[in-house]
């Protein structure tokens, strides 16, 4: 029999370790917290899962959760068409584009984790944008429908569908997330594009079988004063975006940038890609796309069950 | 960086010192919270509704000497909150090695650990906490007598009869 001495040492030795996954969920909850304290709302949540714990528990939507969490909390934050271009012709390109009633745009966003980068979320995604309309994309992993972002002008409403777990999240579109959809109209991006004086001209190239000349943005500033820096905090980026030489519209951009932690990528710095490609222009859009009412078997939550504490400060 | 300093940043509502202080005490805690347990999942939940908490109510945070003590004392009280509500003593260990292709879920547990978890698993819930707190929650005698509200010699004779039956599980 082992001495007493022997048995405290095996005892000592004994170990739980924490793995990635119990990570994220414990910082995202005591992250969303925190917050909630910081942010010194009266009526704090009771601490706990919602549905943050249903997502961490599972590699699949842990993963996905990361591409749904983004759309809801920013409203297309990264969206390509939120870069700066400026050039050929802007005035050309802007009275262009204020021709442009509809919109279809196709892409893929890519987060890495900084300190991590084994830890990486990729999501396909297809963006309408219709003057009258309104806003709506849809984000896919390997096809699988993951989220469906959709925000209505015409009905003043907004709501997030996160199909993994048949919840959505519907909120009045009044003023701040409308704002953003304007910014991400063909109008509005050429008031971004026109806001920047700090570029780079790129030359002309090939893109797609397209002509097209490409302009380099270094400064994503315009983008912070979009949404606030507790959602999305952009230490720096770079966009990249090639306007069709004939057509005088923009018909891919990327952009590359370094965002902090904040609850919109689980609480990690992240290197995020994204890219998009214009796919159709002032094509009929149909207007079930911009549909808010609740799919049949989905259950609505509050938004604040999916973001905690943010609201305010995104306001 | 100490921990008072972070402690101070984090009533400021820094979430960065509140990662530091995770990262910093997460397997130490989740540890304790599975000696007492027996259940990975429960530990993990244990030591989730701690930092919530902790995270919740930062400006009420009362950590007069050391951070360390402080967590292992909450893990400790709601790890018998938890035994209270089940009514029933922790249960070896059942958990099966995960596949690839599994749900990500369950923190990391070396086979010899899971030997310890259970054995302590075996011991009445008095011997195992006190065993806990001293050997995982480094506590000193007189701090757990102080804790559990129990003279010193009743802490050290729980202590003396659970490690002998340890002796006698290991």
């Amino acid at each position: 029999m082992k001495s007493s001495r022997h048995v405290e040492r095996i005892v000592e030795h004994a170990r739980l370790t924490a793995d990635p996954a119990t990570d994220e969920r414990i910082l995202s909850d005591a992250g969303a917290a925190l917050v909630r304290t910081t942010d010194n709302r009266p009526q704090a949540l009771p601490p706990g899962p919602p549905i943050w714990r249903t997502i961490m528990e599972n590699k699949i939507t842990k993963y996905s959760a990361a591409a749904a969490v983004v759309l809801a909390t920013a409203l297309v934050l990264l969206n390509p068409l939120g870069t700066t271009p400026n050039g050929v012709a802007l005035a050309q390109v802007q009275a262009k584009i204020a021709q442009v009633d509809t919109m279809i745009l196709r892409g893929e966003t890519t987060f890495t984790s900084v300190t991590d980068p084994n830890t990486t979320v990729r999501y396909e995604n297809v963006k309408y944008l219709s003057r009258q309309e309104g806003f709506m994309e849809e984000g896919f992993i390997k096809g699988t429908p993951i989220y469906r972002v959709i925000l209505n002008k015409r009905e003043k409403q907004g709501i997030v569908l996160l199909a993994p777990w048949k919840k959505c999240v519907r909120f009045p579109c009044i003023k701040e997330p409308i704002q953003v959809v304007e910014r991400l109209t063909p109008s509005g991006v050429v008031d971004l594009l026109l806001e920047s004086n700090d570029y780079k001209r790129l030359g002309t190239a090939d893109i797609d079988g397209v002509e097209a000349e490409g302009f380099e943005v270094q400064d994503l500033k315009p983008l912070e004063s979009i949404v606030p820096k507790s959602l999305m905090d952009l230490q720096q980026g770079t966009a990249t975006i090639w306007v069709g030489t004939k057509e005088l519209l923009p018909i891919r951009m990327e952009a590359d940038m370094r965002l902090g932690k904040t609850i919109a990528t689980l609480f990690m710095d992240v290197q995020s890609h994204e890219i998009a490609v214009l796919d159709k222009y002032n094509v009929e859009l149909d207007p079930g796309l911009f549909d808010t009412r609740p799919p049949e078997g989905y259950t609505e939550l509050k938004l604040t069950d999916l973001l905690p504490g943010m609201l305010g400060r995104a306001g | 960086m100490r921990d008072r300093r972070l402690v101070h940043r984090l009533r400021r509502g820094d979430a960065d010192a509140l990662q530091q202080i995770y990262h910093r005490y997460k397997n130490d805690l989740l540890t304790v919270a599975m000696s007492l347990l027996g259940d990975t999942h429960g530990a993990e939940d244990c030591v989730h509704d701690v930092f919530v908490h902790f995270a919740e109510a930062p400006a009420d945070l009362r950590v007069n000497r050391s951070l360390r003590g402080y967590l292992v004392r909450c893990v400790a009280n709601r790890a018998k909150n938890v035994l209270k509500g089940q009514q029933r003593p922790p249960e070896p260990s059942t958990d099966e090695p995960e596949g690839l292709d599994c749900p990500v879920r369950g923190s990391m547990v070396s086979e010899e650990s899971k030997r310890v978890f259970d054995a302590l698993a075996q011991l009445p819930a008095e011997q195992r906490e006190v065993i806990t707190l001293h050997i995982h929650g480094q506590m000193r005698f007189r701090e757990i007598a102080g804790q559990l509200e129990l003279s010193i010699n009743t802490v050290q004779s729980r202590y003396r009869y659970g490690i002998e039956k340890l002796r006698t599980l290991l």
